[in-house]
Parts: structure tokens; sequence; C-alpha cells
């Protein structure tokens, strides 16, 4: 029997879920990981790597190494990485995105012992129709039949477990490597409803390392009077120390950075040697957060809702964890958020629910989910001024749920019109040429007749995977054009050119299975001190004394010490390794008793 | 007239919060992923009673003129745009006058 999974693919990291007898779960990989980190990379020799490794490698050899490959989703980016010595291929975001489903597909085969073929993928709300398709079009190269892609802020409602049958109204914000969502959720029983959904596909933590990796470069030359060079290795250092600011100011008020030889003088090595108060990090992405604050209350306008309506507040996304993020949604919306939440994980978890919900899985949750987006037709409208073309017609509103079904009735413009062209477009903007635009067609034979007497009915059809279907009959004679708006910037697959793809990728993962393996104990040997080493082999063997809610508990601790020591965040390391030890005291302790 | 109520299984005197168990109750029976047709009755049923305005048949054959949709905005938008070319106009009035 094959299996059915969740699958969080994010800009930062990604995870895969599964629900088994009604509970969902986040699969680790081999070494107790439960977050992939969302990154690819060749090694020098040319074996793919996709996760930590790759991520260790990134501010080495940034040029073989790619990361938040979800910003350029839907797009015709190329990403040239070197596959051989001196052999190199171009990558569409989607291609990278397949590597990492095909690298979780793998973790979970793995864990669960059994083949995995479907899935559930996430997106953010906010996410386009072409940013969409390339994610489903990810998964089916990495070999998953892609069952519906869902919305993360959604995802993490369904995995937010109130259960009472009094109505809760909850608002999901969600703010993480790369974008931002927020969602007005109903929650009444096994019902989750969404309200209104609002966001920036653009807008997430990487905009906040970047900014405080321009702010360093400040710094640099304040105290030098010399640029950072701007190479792809010296840049990337950067990033990462800015990187690391971050996850430090979260905790701490300040952050020393020391990057040692980041350029030269002369004979004299420069450093960079300074420290960054929490204030100053704030001062950098306050404008970024109010935008945030906005996008909530045009979500909360949208839903009919005031703030003082909302019973709750779950904030999901690992840029959560800053602290000006916390402490401006609560001064905003008056209450703080709850406790509770994994941040990193409810979104998988949702996934995995909603997988469930798919498979028939005895899992008692229902999905009524809404269009961020306005959709419509460029109308001529006739005004005082006479007839302006160009104005953007809405068919289906914003939030609008799905599947959804409307039509609107347009009058010919001009006397003896035969054709009429439909130009389809999602967007807010009243100018028609201001919103993305989907795609567009010809009614062409129309009977000749004066102005406004023709009727062409545009009929608009967008179903639960949003794609739409547009159609335009003409009342009378039955004249007819339609369109499926499908893949609008990503280029379809044929079966075959699918087949190719699902192959090449497959020999890409066979040729490097066992070599990676190796690595993965060479390097973990190399960079973890024997006393964390020995801590992660007891935690293990630990593992699998235990019964299930200690062992969970367990694996996410592992995890987590894992995380932080692939990423060398030391003072996560010593207070997890802490943790660590204490955990396995106690349940050492409460076993032999 | 009464078709929404009857695609909820519920009678027009039915108070919001059994308009509500109702339409969960539907939803149960008819998943979007499942029944998209069904699903989508349901909502347009529902949408209509909770917005109080229960569609009437003689609704339905009435054609609306777009006149009656305009936005205060785009027209706001074309005055500005007109205003602009009053002015450059009055311009090259001026130079080719002087």
């Amino acid at each position: 029997m094959s299996r059915t999974v969740g699958i969080d693919l994010g800009t930062t990291n990604s995870e895969v879920a599964i629900v088994e007898n009604g509970q969902a779960r986040v699969l680790p990989g081999p070494d107790g990981d439960l977050m992939l980190p969302s990154c690819v990379g060749f090694s020098d020799s040319g074996k793919l790597l996709v996760g930590r490794e790759a991520l260790r490698q990134y501010a080495a050899a940034p040029d073989r190494t790619v990361k938040s490959i979800k910003r350029w989703m839907g797009t015709d980016h190329k990403t040239t990485l070197p596959i051989g010595t001196d052999e190199t291929r171009d990558y569409l975001p989607h291609e990278i995105s397949a590597i990492i489903l095909r690298a979780l597909k793998q973790r979970a085969e793995v864990a669960l012992g059994e083949a995995v073929t479907q899935a559930v993928i996430t997106v953010p709300a906010y996410f386009t129709d072409a940013q969409r398709q390339a994610t489903k079009l990810a998964g089916e190269i990495a070999g998953l039949e892609v069952l519906q892609i869902i919305n993360e802020p959604t995802a993490a409602a369904l995995a937010y477990d109130v259960r009472s049958e009094e109505t809760e109204r909850v608002l999901v914000y969600d703010l993480g490597g790369g974008t931002f969502d927020v969602s007005v959720v109903e929650i009444t029983g096994d019902v989750t409803e969404v309200l209104a959904s609002h966001g920036n596909n653009r807008l997430g933590g990487d905009d906040f390392d970047r900014l405080l990796q321009l702010h360093l470069a400040d710094r640099f030359r304040q105290t030098h009077s010399v640029d950072v060079p701007t190479d792809a290795v010296t840049q990337a250092r950067l990033l990462r120390a800015a990187e690391q600011v971050k996850v430090d100011l979260s905790s701490h008020a300040f952050a020393t950075v020391r990057e040692a030889f980041l350029s030269s003088k002369g004979k004299t090595a420069l450093h960079l040697e300074t420290e960054i108060a929490r204030t100053d990090f704030e001062a950098l992405i306050r404008p970024l957060l109010d935008e945030t604050l906005e996008a909530i209350d045009r979500a909360l306008s949208d839903a009919k809702l005031d703030a003082e309506d909302l019973d709750r507040i779950i904030l999901v996304g690992g840029s959560t964890r800053i602290p000006l993020v916390q402490q401006m949604i609560e001064e905003h919306l008056e209450q703080a958020p709850t406790d509770g939440v994994q941040p990193d994980l409810c979104v998988a978890l949702g996934a995995a629910i909603q997988a469930g919900v798919r498979v028939g899985e005895n899992v008692d949750a229902i999905l009524v989910d809404v269009s961020p987006y306005s959709l419509g037709v460029a109308a001529v409208i006739t005004t005082p001024m006479g007839m302006m073309p160009g104005f953007f017609s809405v068919i289906i509103p914003r939030n609008s749920v799905v599947p959804v079904s409307r039509s609107q009735v347009y009058s010919t413009a001009a006397d003896r019109q035969t054709s009429v062209e439909i130009e389809v477009f999602q967007g807010e903007n009243t100018i028609a040429e201001e919103n993305v635009p989907l795609g567009a067609f010809m009614v062409e034979g129309l009977p000749p007749q004066p102005a406004g007497s023709l009727q062409v009915e545009v009929h608009f059809d967008f179903d639960i995977n949003g794609i739409l279907t547009v159609t335009a009959t003409e009342k009378g004679k039955g004249q007819q054009g339609s369109l499926v708006v499908n893949n609008a910037a990503v280029h379809r697959l044929s079966s075959h050119e699918l087949n190719q793809a699902r192959e090449d990728l497959q020999a890409l993962f066979e040729s490097d299975e066992t070599i990676s393996i190796q690595s993965r104990e060479i390097t973990d040997a190399e960079t973890i001190d024997p006393d964390l080493a020995d801590l992660l082999d007891r935690a293990q063997q630990t593992l699998e004394t235990l019964d299930e809610e200690q062992s969970e508990e367990l694996q996410t601790l592992i995890g987590q010490l894992q995380t932080a020591i692939s990423n060398d965040y030391d003072l996560a390391i010593s207070k997890l390794q802490e943790e660590l030890e204490e955990f396995l005291y106690y349940v050492s302790t409460n076993t032999d008793s | 007239m009464n078709s929404n109520y009857d695609r909820l299984g519920i009678s027009p005197t039915a108070n919001p919060a059994e308009v509500k168990a109702a339409y969960h109750a539907k939803l149960r029976e008819f998943p979007a992923h499942t029944h998209p047709e069904d699903f989508k009755a349901i909502r347009t049923a529902y949408e209509a009673i909770r917005t109080g305005a229960a569609s009437q048949p003689e609704d339905f054959f009435k054609i609306r003129p777009l006149e009656a949709t305009i936005d205060p905005e785009p027209l706001n938008q074309l005055r500005e745009r007109v205003m602009a070319q009053l002015e450059v106009s009055l311009d090259d009035l001026i130079r080719a006058t002087f």
C-alpha cells in the first residue's frame, strides 16, 4: 500500500507529515531532523546535496548552491549549477523545488518503510495562479500525485486544534522566509472556514536578512573606509552573518558579528567586528512590518470583523520569532498571540490532515477556503464623458469561497461590432492593464447590430485547485469562445516530457545515494564535538524505549538540536543540549522507578 | 422562492444558528473536493440566506445596465486625466498666443 503525505514546501525549510490513527506527525529524516532546509547544491565533485549539507556549503560555495528558490516559483528564472567537473545545467525554479520534494518523499519512505505516491502540498495563500501551477508541476516531477494545493495559513488553522462546538474566530499571521499571509478563519467544531486572506508573496525573513546584510556592509565601510568586496563568496559570508545576527537578536538585546578577513587594504587584512543592537535591527524592519499590519486590517475588513471580534491570534512561520513582530501585532490588535503553536511545523501537520481527509483516513476536518484575488475582464464603461475602454470589471470578487462559478453579461460597445476580445485579469486595480494578465481570446462571427443590443455572457469557473475556465457566449446565436487558464507562466509538460524529467531526477538521486550517506557520516564526525555526538547517540538509543508521546517529544528535541548544530547556532546548541540532557535524565529516572 | 432554504434542508423561519448548523451538515455531506457542483449550490444558498437576499425569480431575468456599476474611483482618475490634458492645452494656448 502506498501512502499519502502532507508537505510544507517552505522558502527556508520544508517538512513532510502524515496522519496515522487520526494523529498528524512530522516525519524525521535519517538523522532525526524534522526540518529539511530548502537548499540544493552540488559538491565540488558534482554530487547532489539537499538540505543541511547543501546549506552548510552555501557560504563557501554560493555558486554551487541555491536557496530560497520559492521566491522564483512561477517565473522562468534560471539557476546555473555545475553538475560535473566542467558541465553546468540551467534549472528552472520548479525543477529545484522538485529536487527538494523528491528528498522529502524519500525521507517519508525511509521513515515509513513504504512507498509514498500522493501528497497535499501547501503554498502561501497569496501565491498567484502561475506560482501554484509551478508547485504542482514540481510535485509531479518528484513522482508525487498532487491531490490538492492548499494555503499555508489555512493548513495552520487546520492543525490548530480548538475543536470546541463554539465558533472561534482566529487570525493566522504567517510570516515565513519569503512570503507573508494573513487569514481570518472561523473554526466551528471540525469545520474550518476561511473568511478572508491577504498577503504579500515577496515579503519575509529573507528581506530582513538582506537589510541587515546591507547594514553590516555600511558598518564595514564606516570602520575601514573600504567597500565590502562584491564577489559572491564574501557576500554569502556577510548574508550568513546577517542571518545569525537576526536569530541572536530574537533572544538578546545585542549581537556581536565577527567575520575575519573580509577584505584587505594593501597588506592589512580587514575584519568586520561590530555589535548590532536589537533596536538597530528593529528600525530596519519596521517599515516592512507596518505593511503587514495594513494587510491585517484589510483582511479583517474583508471578513467584516473588527479586531475585538477575534478570539485568538496564531503566529506561524519562523519570522514570527522576532520580538518586534509579536509586539507590533499585540499593540495593533490589542490582544496577545496564542502560545503553544509550533510555528515551524503546524503547516505541514495541517497539510497531512487534509491529505488524510482526501484519502479517507479517520480524520474529521472540513475545509472551506477562499481565493484572495479578484478575477475579471477588461471592459468598456460608459461615463458622462463618453466611452472609456480598459476598465477592470470584476466577475469573481476577492475572498470568494472556492470552488466558485460566476457570470456577468456585457453588451457590445460599437455599432455592427462582429467580434469581442475577452481579456482576463487577476488583481485589485480598477485599470485592467495594472493587474496580472491571465490570458485572452476572441469571440467572432457576431451578427452585426447596433451598439449595446448584443449581449455576451462571460462565465468564470474557478476550481478548488485554482484553475480558471472562462467561457463567453453570445446570447442570441450562441457564438462561443473559451479559455482554460492553466500554467500561465510555466509551460505545460507533455506526459513524455514529464516522464523524462522524473527519470532525470531519479537518476540524480540514485547516483548520489551511497555517496551522500558516506559524506554525512564524515561531516558529522568532523563538525560535531564528541560530547554532543555522544549525547545524540544516547538520545537515539533512548528513543526506542519510550512510549509514543515521549518519543515524539524527544524526536523534536533531537531535530532542533541537529538544526542548531547544522546552522552553528551556538546559543541554541547549548540551550538545547541542556534541555536534551535534562529530558534524558528525566526519562531514565522515571523508567527505573 | 424558498429554494435556498430547501437546499439547506431547513424552514424559512430558521434562526441564524440553525442556518449555520444546516450549512455545516451539508458541507460534511458534500465536500468541495468530491462534490464541487453541490458545494457551490450550498454555498450560494447559504450566502443568499445570510445576506437576507433570497434570490427572487424575477431578478434572474433582469438585465442590469453597466452604468449602474461605476465606481467613483475610476471617475476621479478620469477627471484628473482630463484636467491634466486641459492644463497642457492651456499652456499651448498661451504659447500660441504670445
